[in-house]
């Protein structure tokens, strides 16, 4: 027994047998079905624990307090509600999935050149970047009604609004991303004969992934509430109108059904990018300290 | 001192591969000049394996650096075949002083991303890589992502990326660094294994003397900062070494000059010999 094994590793290495096993090698199994069913019931679970939570303190909230089916509807009136309204909720939540979208894909446009310029031209950095900080710290939501006088009730005023609330966020971490090469990296890629453009390309780029992704994810919700807050100011369509007719009228369930609704685009549009970051950048370093945790 | 070894060389080979002449470098911040390397001067023959061992901050990085043409000097220059180099020069393989992995890749396409810009067939490339990947005992860890290796794999997987086009010049910033000491040893007999063969002139930055002397021809002894040669040794014992040349009395004679050397300049101190209260007021002197 002991010589077979001995012979299948100098066959393996074209180490004389005597050699034995490399004492550097590590023993590597490979796991089957590594991803149990169990798991799978485990995770789920804690991701419906806060919402049957919630559930709970809300039902108890309006039992304690006695509280006025105006001020708060029963949960489970809330849920009808988004049963039995789902056509209307489905034609205005879509169309402010599509200012949510356009205004963070814009967003996405403009943000990358911009850090670009910003990482590779100081003077650029110089006179960009308060420009940037000053536009953040404007509050969208007292541009929000002159967007709107200036261009109208329709989806540019909300596009623009959503795509000013996310810039922010995805430019300044792009330009983090970009800089987050290791210097002697690019001593690296000139010993290796790459040119400066392929230095970018090959080095500085695919480094720049996890922060560019961890911007993307601040800037998509962002993009959302965007385009929200300019529909509460000026609509004629999309979920931040409906809240404000559902107001007027005390039907607060439907202000709830959409406030569900709202908070489902944020995440499933956070939940494709993060697909996204795990299709393109599997070395993260959030994928990295979820192995750690498993 | 080192005078008359080098004149040796130099009438053996009359035209050195390297030459490096009266090199300075000086870095500047904002109110300080840190003098890194001073007039240093020495040659290298092609196929030589040179060893530099010197204190921390004694300017071997630096002289690296220089040699790669990845920085310039203050003042000097490097000549590699007559040429003085102005810029980065390409034929060369580096084992920076960190590993320097590129996350985004698996292993195998750390070591064969060497000839990406260089335009080496990719096939032959790969093949030697999964050659270099089996010597170093990593076979397994090939389509993998460097964050699952540790310090000790990172660092074979850059010293086998540093080689896989075998470059005729190798330089290596304490490249056994973060490995501990047996895989050390492996990693010495495996380097000349490597290299066998090859011709590969070769530069090896250290701070163990006893490696440095195992693998080179030649060992230059650097002094405290601002980095200068103190002495210059040549190992003629014959190859292939074997670890069992430590023990031999020509091997320790080697080691225990180049010791004496860094003792006479204060880099070494035998703490046993200094009182307690004087220990903390020189510690910081060099
Ligand atoms: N890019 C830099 N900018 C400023 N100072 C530097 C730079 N690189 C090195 N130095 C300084 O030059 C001196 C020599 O550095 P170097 O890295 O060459 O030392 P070393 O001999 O490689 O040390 P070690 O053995 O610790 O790696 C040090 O004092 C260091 O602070
Ligand atoms: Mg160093």
């Amino acid at each position: 027994m002991a010589e077979t094994l001995a012979q299948g590793a100098a066959s393996r290495d074209g180490f004389p047998p005597d050699a034995g096993e490399d004492p550097r090698r590590p023993r590597v199994e490979t796991i089957k079905g590594k991803r149990s069913f169990r798991r799978l019931l485990r995770e789920l679970g804690l991701y419906l624990l806060p919402v049957i939570a919630l559930f709970v303190v809300w039902k108890l909230a309006i039992l304690i307090f006695d509280i006025q089916r105006f001020l708060l509807p029963q949960p489970e009136d809330v849920l009808a509600t988004l049963w039995e309204s789902r056509q209307l909720l489905m034609e205005e939540s879509w169309v402010t999935f599509q200012e949510s979208l356009w205004g963070f894909l814009l967003a996405v446009g403009v943000a990358i050149p911009v850090a670009i310029l910003l990482t590779f031209s100081a003077l650029a950095a110089r006179t960009i970047y308060p420009v940037l900080v000053i536009s953040q710290v404007v509050p969208k939501v007292a541009i929000a009604p002159l967007l709107v006088v200036w261009m109208g009730f329709g989806m540019t005023p909300k596009i623009l609004l959503a795509f000013l609330v996310a810039f922010f966020p995805i430019v300044v971490n792009t330009a983090t991303g970009l800089n987050d090469l290791e210097p002697k990296m690019i001593y690296l890629a000139r010993s290796m004969g790459a040119s400066t453009w392929q230095t970018f390309t090959r080095f500085r780029l695919p480094s720049s992934l996890p922060v560019f992704f961890a911007g993307l994810k601040v800037g998509v919700t962002f993009a959302v509430i965007g385009a929200l807050v300019g529909e509460f100011v000026g609509a004629g369509k999309g979920l931040g109108h409906l809240t404000v007719i559902a107001m007027g009228s005390l039907n607060t369930e439907l202000v709830f059904a959409s406030i569900v609704v709202m908070a489902a685009i944020g995440v499933a549009m956070y939940v494709a990018i993060e697909l996204l970051e795990r299709l393109l950048v599997p070395w993260s370093r959030s994928r990295r300290l979820e192995q750690m945790g498993a | 001192m080192g005078q008359s070894t080098s004149e040796a060389l130099e009438a053996k080979a009359p035209e050195p591969f390297i030459r490096v002449t009266d090199l300075s470098k000086s870095y500047r911040a904002k109110s300080t000049i840190t003098h890194a390397l001073d007039k240093t001067s020495f040659t290298f023959r092609r196929g030589e394996f040179l060893s530099v061992v010197g204190p921390s901050g004694c300017g071997k990085s630096t002289l690296l650096m220089l040699i790669s043409g990845l920085t310039q000097p203050t003042t000097g220059a490097v000549e590699i075949e007559g040429e003085r180099v102005k810029s980065p020069i390409s034929d060369v393989g580096i084992v920076f002083q960190e590993d320097l992995l590129a996350e985004w890749k698996h292993t195998i396409d750390n070591i064969t991303m060497q000839g990406a810009f260089r335009k080496i067939p990719k096939d032959r490339l790969r093949r030697r890589a999964v050659e270099l990947l089996d010597m170093v005992g990593l076979s397994e860890f090939a389509d993998v992502y460097p964050h699952e290796l540790s310090g000790g794999m990172r660092q074979r997987a850059s010293i086998c990326r540093a080689i896989v086009h075998e470059p005729p010049l190798l330089l290596m910033d304490e490249p056994f660094g973060a490995l501990d000491a047996m895989t050390r040893d492996q990693m010495a007999l495996d380097i000349q294994t490597l290299l066998e063969g090859l011709g590969t002139t070769v530069l090896f930055i250290t701070h163990s003397i006893s490696e440095a002397v195992l693998l080179s021809d030649r060992v230059l002894v650097f002094g405290p900062p601002p980095g200068r040669i103190v002495d210059e040794l040549v190992v003629d014992l014959p190859r292939p070494r074997h670890l069992s040349v430590r023990e031999t009395p020509e091997f320790a004679a080697i080691t225990g000059r180049i010791r004496s050397r860094l003792e006479d300049m204060g880099v070494i101190r035998d703490r046993a010999e200094t009182r307690p209260g004087a220990l903390y007021s020189t510690a910081g002197g060099q």
